[in-house]
């Protein structure tokens, strides 16, 4: 049975870091930007947007029909417990589904693909979402502060509708160690970049290049575009030049110097670079890299390409959608720069009772419709009496996602843990509910009634390590 | 004619501000001697049948008190019936609300009723992070004025009210305030100080919001017929009314009024009998200069949109057809919620009795009287409204008129 991407989907943050600003603070130079992510943003906020972008171009009508969801990410936010349920319930996925983390390495995510082919492969399940998402951590002044970027690209696969097959695929590893994070460590150290590059990097992936195109019985030179893991632009150079790679074959996918690396994303954003423009029949090689194991994926485009491309958000603007931040507002928002002062606790417990009772309306924004007098209530959980004409019987719905400001304010003195200024803003949902949530990405003078905003899943309060999704208006992107 | 089934025969509070070196209980032992020594007949403190307790946050701002036990047995009165109430920025009036109830049920004749709250034992950064309460998702961020403030920029986009109306509602209760010896704040400022002053929450700036303040008031209430035991200058509850709206803000239908004031308004001017042009001065609710713009229209003292205009050609004021917040509002005055509302009653009752000039044996008579607006037909209104939503509010209309 052929698997294949049914359906993908990315995310890119808003935020541009200049390597330039960041080699200025320390010395050194850089060209190129880094995406960063807001400080409301994590690998798991970013891995929602990313799917449901896949799920809508895969043409997924019902949530339902999606057996699986696989993650990786070199960023995990628990040692134990995974934030993964907060995909799962902001999705609206079944509770008997396949879900699987797989972390430790920037490469987790490729095995995660390997993993959810072979469920589709062996008949298992029918639709499986793969995410690759990250925003791995690094010191300040550090060289990996120059490239660690953020992103997150998610696949449908399945073995129906699908616009690209996987062919085949190859892995190469040893026992490496060239980066790494052990519990405790808030970044990921690094011990000597020749060392990974050379033999690290560019070693593994040659290695897994030629396994694969031995087992497929090609040679490079048949392959229309090449992703590379791309933790670096020089790395992906070094390793294109040795395999006799030419620059226009790697060029749709390259993106390093528009998103840094974007670690367990790296593949699936260049992927999914390419499969913007690519046509039927391009084959496409996918290659990851990360402590010490590389995987080649071999793909080739079918004619359905053409008809999905009016349900994809193109990755191109997601690149053109942003807006650059200095160093210092970098450092606040990574959280390497924090105020001195013991801020006042936040009183945010873990509230694990009522998430579990109640999350998951909140995250996916299900409203209850009064049948009566046709309000729509929220959240539903606590509505079972309408609050408009007291009726007893609902429809429940998904809210809209988007919508237009009615009233908000800007508040400029907040507690730690939130973004300050912060917006308050109510909006009037396109579907006519009115619905009130914090504000992002937005600055005080562009915030009017009426602009168009819509809601997005963000982390929106931490303490002592426990984190709390929610949804959280912006502008309408693009 | 008012409902004027209960009579109030004392009142008395403190010098609001901030008071680290008054513990609360030193706060409300004040307010309670100056209320029972202010009857004019003399009074018993063991003709106190039962005692209500207005303090709305005390864990959050401080202080540790709990249940009613809090006031009676901190004030010689343990023994007596006593019942904390929590309701939001109307804590004081409604406990004061909750007294009249008691006397017009008719098993107490003489109650009293005190509102306190201590806002300043803790730190700033405690005080904000009062922005994390409530539900976490959706009410995350909530403070008062992230709830007051949209209600400020709707107005502004439907009727054209401009930061310079509110930054007049800011100079009058300065003004005012300089001649209330009890005032939080005792100084003058100008338009051009508001817009100075910081951006708190957009469009509000620091000197739209009133301060956090500590304070204290009290009051003796009994049954109208056996007021004459006490004074002969007797001040009656002509009416009240409490109203309520939705919980959510999402759920709110318009941003350019609050419902729960209409609606306590309605029915505290059926009760009184009355209508707002009966009424010769108001304390109301200026937690933000954009909430007494709004009040206006609430209560019924100008028609809806056009509260930015009274301010503006000055009929609030003392001496203006119908002046509000005389006292120097919650602006100047301070905002210690469980106290606010007595406090409001308390001036009120000196100015029906116009006794604005002693203000209750404090301050300088010769300046504390410019304060005193004319009584002419001899009816006082108190509002408050906020909690959840700024969903709660209460109406109290007094009156000297016996009949």
């Amino acid at each position: 049975m052929a698997v294949g991407i049914a359906g993908y989907g990315v995310y890119i943050p808003k935020y541009r870091i200049q390597r330039e600003d960041i080699a200025k603070a320390w010395g050194g130079r850089g060209r190129g930007e880094n995406a960063v992510p807001n400080e409301n943003e994590d690998a798991i906020t970013m891995a929602v947007e990313a799917s449901f972008n896949a799920i809508e171009h895969a043409g997924l009508d019902d949530i339902k029909t999606l057996d699986a969801i696989y993650f990786g990410t070199d960023s995990a936010l628990d040692i134990e417990h995974s934030y993964m349920g907060v995909i799962a319930e902001t999705l609206g996925t079944r509770p008997d589904i396949d879900i699987l983390d797989f972390t430790s390495s920037p490469r987790a995510s490729v095995a995660a693909i390997k993993a959810c082919m072979d469920a589709v492969e062996a008949g298992r399940i029918k639709y499986g979402l793969v995410i690759g998402s990250d925003f791995r951590t690094s010191s300040s002044g550090s060289n990996l502060e120059l490239t660690f970027g953020a992103g997150a690209g998610a696949l449908v696969l399945s073995s129906v509708n699908t616009i690209a097959n996987i062919i085949d695929t190859y892995t190469y590893s040893t026992n490496f160690r060239d980066r790494w994070r052990s519990v405790g460590d808030s970044y990921v150290r690094d011990y000597e970049p020749r060392f990974t590059r050379e033999y690290g990097y560019s070693r593994h992936i040659i290695n897994s290049v030629k396994g694969l195109m031995a087992k497929s019985d090609l040679t490079i030179d048949k392959i229309g575009h090449i992703v590379f893991q791309q933790p670096d632009e020089r790395f992906v150079r070094t390793v294109a030049k040795k395999l006799n790679v030419t620059p226009e074959q790697i060029e749709l996918g390259l993106l390093f110097q528009h998103t840094g690396d974007t670690g367990a994303g790296s593949i699936f954003l260049g992927l999914s670079a390419i499969l913007d423009r690519a046509r039927p029949d391009d084959r496409i090689l996918a290659v990851s890299y990360g402590s010490g194991v590389s995987d080649a994926l071999l793909l080739i485009v079918n004619s359905h390409i053409e008809t999905k491309r009016d349900n994809c958000k193109p990755l191109d603007s997601y690149l053109a959608s942003k807006s650059y931040i200095d160093y210092n507002r970098y450092m606040k928002i990574t959280g390497k720069l924090k105020k001195a002062e013991n801020p006042a606790r936040m009183g945010i417990s873990p509230l694990s009772p009522m998430l579990w009772r109640a999350g998951a309306e909140m995250y996916r924004l299900i409203g209850a419709k009064c049948i009566e007098c046709g309000y729509v209530n929220f959240p539903p959980s606590e509505r079972k009496i309408c609050i408009r004409c007291g009726g007893l019987e609902f429809k429940e719905g998904l809210l809209s996602r988007k919508g237009r400001i009615h009233t908000y304010c800007i508040n400029y003195y907040m507690p730690a843990g939130f973004e300050s200024p912060l917006p308050i803003i109510i909006a009037d949902l396109d579907d006519g509910v009115r619905h009130r949530a914090l504000g992002t990405e937005m600055t005080p003078d562009e915030i009017n009634i009426d602009m168009p905003v819509e809601l997005v899943l963000r982390n929106i309060a931490s303490e002592e390590n426990v984190k709390q999704y929610g949804n959280v208006f912006r502008p309408v992107r693009f | 004619m008012g409902w004027n089934k209960v009579a109030i025969i004392g009142v008395g509070l403190i010098k609001f501000g901030e008071l680290f070196e008054k513990s609360w209980e030193i706060m409300v032992e004040e307010a309670y001697l100056n209320a029972i020594n202010s009857v004019d007949k003399g009074f018993n403190p063991k003709d106190i049948e039962a005692a209500w307790l207005g303090d709305c946050r005390p864990g959050a701002h401080g202080s540790q008190t709990l249940a009613g036990v809090s006031l009676v047995g901190n004030i010689g009165l343990a023994g007596i019936p006593c019942t904390h109430i929590e309701n939001g920025c109307p804590t004081g009036s409604d406990t004061f609300r909750n007294g009249c109830l008691g006397v017009a049920s008719g098993v107490y004749d003489v109650v009293l009723v005190v509102g306190a709250e201590k806002m300043r034992d803790k730190s700033t950064a405690e005080l904000l992070s009062l922005a994390s309460q409530g539900h976490p998702i959706i009410q995350r961020g909530e403070t008062a004025m992230t709830m007051f403030a949209p209600q400020a920029i709707r107005h502004m986009h439907e009727y054209g009210t401009t930061k310079e109306q509110m930054a007049m509602v800011a100079v009058k209760n300065h003004k005012n305030g300089v001649y209330d010896p009890y005032s939080h704040y005792r100084y003058e400022i100008t338009i051009e100080d508001v817009y100075k002053s910081p951006m708190v929450c957009s469009p509000l700036n620091l000197l739209d919001c009133c301060p956090q303040t500590d304070g204290a008031a009290a009051a003796i209430l009994c049954r109208a017929d056996m007021a004459e035991k006490y004074t002969d200058k007797t001040v009656y509850v002509a009416g009240f009314g409490m109203g309520t709206d939705v919980f959510y803000v999402h759920e709110k239908e318009d941003f350019t009024e609050f419902v729960a004031s209409v609606r306590a308004a309605k029915q505290a001017y059926s009760m009184a009998g009355i209508g707002p042009g009966d009424i010769d001065v108001a304390e109301v609710h200026d937690c933000f200069t954009i909430t007494e713009i709004i009040n206006y229209e609430d209560l019924g003292f100008c028609s809806k949109g056009q509260g930015g205009k009274l301010i503006e050609k000055g009929e609030t004021y003392i001496g203006g057809r119908i002046p509000v917040n005389p006292s120097g509002g919650l602006i100047s005055k301070g905002h210690p919620l469980g106290a606010t509302g007595i406090a409001q009653i308390s001036e009120l009752f000196w100015q029906l009795r116009e006794e604005v000039r002693a203000s209750g044996g404090f301050g300088d008579p010769a300046i504390n009287e410019k304060r005193q607006v004319e009584i002419k037909k001899g009816y006082a209104l108190q509002h408050n409204v906020g909690g959840r939503g700024i969903s709660n509010s209460v109406v109290t209309i007094l009156t000297n008129k016996k009949g």
